[in-house]
């Protein structure tokens, strides 16, 4: 608790808190370049490019922390069988 | 504030669903239930499964333009995926299924897990107004007691994990080369994919061990559904591509 109100200090340290967050997720759980990986030999896991977790930290670095999040949630949710646009910034 | 959402958006309704289908079923058998239940999941996703098999086919004749995109960029693992997808996106093909299909059945899962966790129940104060509550539960399936552990049914639920994984992965890349003819790289991730391979199913069934036989059940039962889908598909297909060549 203590180590997290010292990060929260300031808005800056909670998008760097959140980017790190996700960076470990990629290489832990995620499913296109975390250990799960070799489960997808050939494409990847992903659908889309960039995968959801790079989208999520541009679109955080870009438009801030709440408005990041919200972007990255709709963009996971764009991934479905049914998307024709697989090329994909924020 | 979240227990509350969680309770009456997933939790209830799953319980509904379920005590609806207990009580419409003959003997009010509940293992009768979750796997209607699995197939009316497996219904409303039957046309993203479908889109994904079909999407696996047109792949298949993109090929010779993936291996040349695979070379090209053969360190740069960025750069191949971007060229790669935008490969599919010109002749507008969706590579996989994507996380819709996974989002649709976290929750029911989980729920499934509670529901049992919980130790199913008929408890009126729960069930929506139209759902009539059966005179009892008939928790025996077979011979295994679903509110139990089942190792039996763990462990078809891990091997049919495995077929399932099996039978729709892509064949691997370098299948041709012999060994000699590998770099290390390619041993080492080649050796990886095959033992992650078997992790998957491993964790399933542990995961389906440690709650109750309900889950079990409805993995299995979903696993077998996938198969006999992929099977299906893939026959249309062949006899499609007899009729065109």
């Amino acid at each position: 608790m203590l180590i997290s109100l010292v990060f929260m200090r300031s808005k800056k340290n909670v998008k760097y808190l959140l980017i790190k967050l996700i960076r470990a997720y990629q290489i832990i759980f995620s499913p296109d370049k975390g250990l799960l990986r070799y489960l997808y030999p050939t494409v990847g896991a992903c659908n889309m490019y960039p995968t959801c977790s790079e989208y999520m930290i541009l679109s955080i670095q870009k438009y801030g922390v709440l408005r990041g999040i919200f972007r990255g949630i709709r963009r996971i949710l764009r991934c479905h069988p049914y998307q024709k646009k697989l090329i994909d910034l924020p | 504030m979240i227990s509350s959402i969680w309770h009456s958006a997933i939790y209830q309704p799953l319980y509904n669903i379920l005590i609806l289908l207990v009580g419409v079923l003959p003997g009010h058998s509940v293992g009768g239930a979750i796997i209607v239940l699995t197939f009316i999941v497996k219904l409303a996703m039957y046309p993203l499964a479908g889109k994904a098999i079909d999407a696996q086919h047109s792949m298949r004749k993109l090929e010779p333009e993936l291996k040349k995109i695979r070379e090209t960029h053969k360190d740069d693992k960025q750069k191949q995926a971007k060229h790669t997808l935008e490969l599919y996106q010109k002749h507008q093909i969706t590579p996989l299924s994507g996380c819709l299909p996974l989002l649709i059945q976290i929750p029911v899962i989980i729920g499934l897990y509670w529901v049992f966790f919980k130790g199913l129940a008929i408890t009126p104060e729960l069930l929506y107004g139209f759902v009539t509550a059966p005179g009892y539960l008939d928790m025996q399936f077979l011979m295994f007691d679903l509110g139990q552990k089942s190792l039996f049914l763990a462990l078809l639920a891990a091997v049919s994990q495995y077929i399932q994984v099996t039978i729709s992965m892509p064949k691997t890349i370098d299948d041709g080369k012999k060994n000699g003819e590998r770099t290390l790289q390619e041993d080492f991730a080649r050796s990886m994919q095959i033992q992650m391979r078997y992790v998957l199913p491993v964790m399933i069934g542990f995961i389906a061990y440690q709650s109750a036989a309900a889950v079990a059940l409805y993995w299995a039962t979903s696993n077998i559904l996938s198969i006999v889908q992929e099977i299906l598909m893939r026959r249309r297909r062949e006899k499609k591509d007899l009729v065109t060549a």
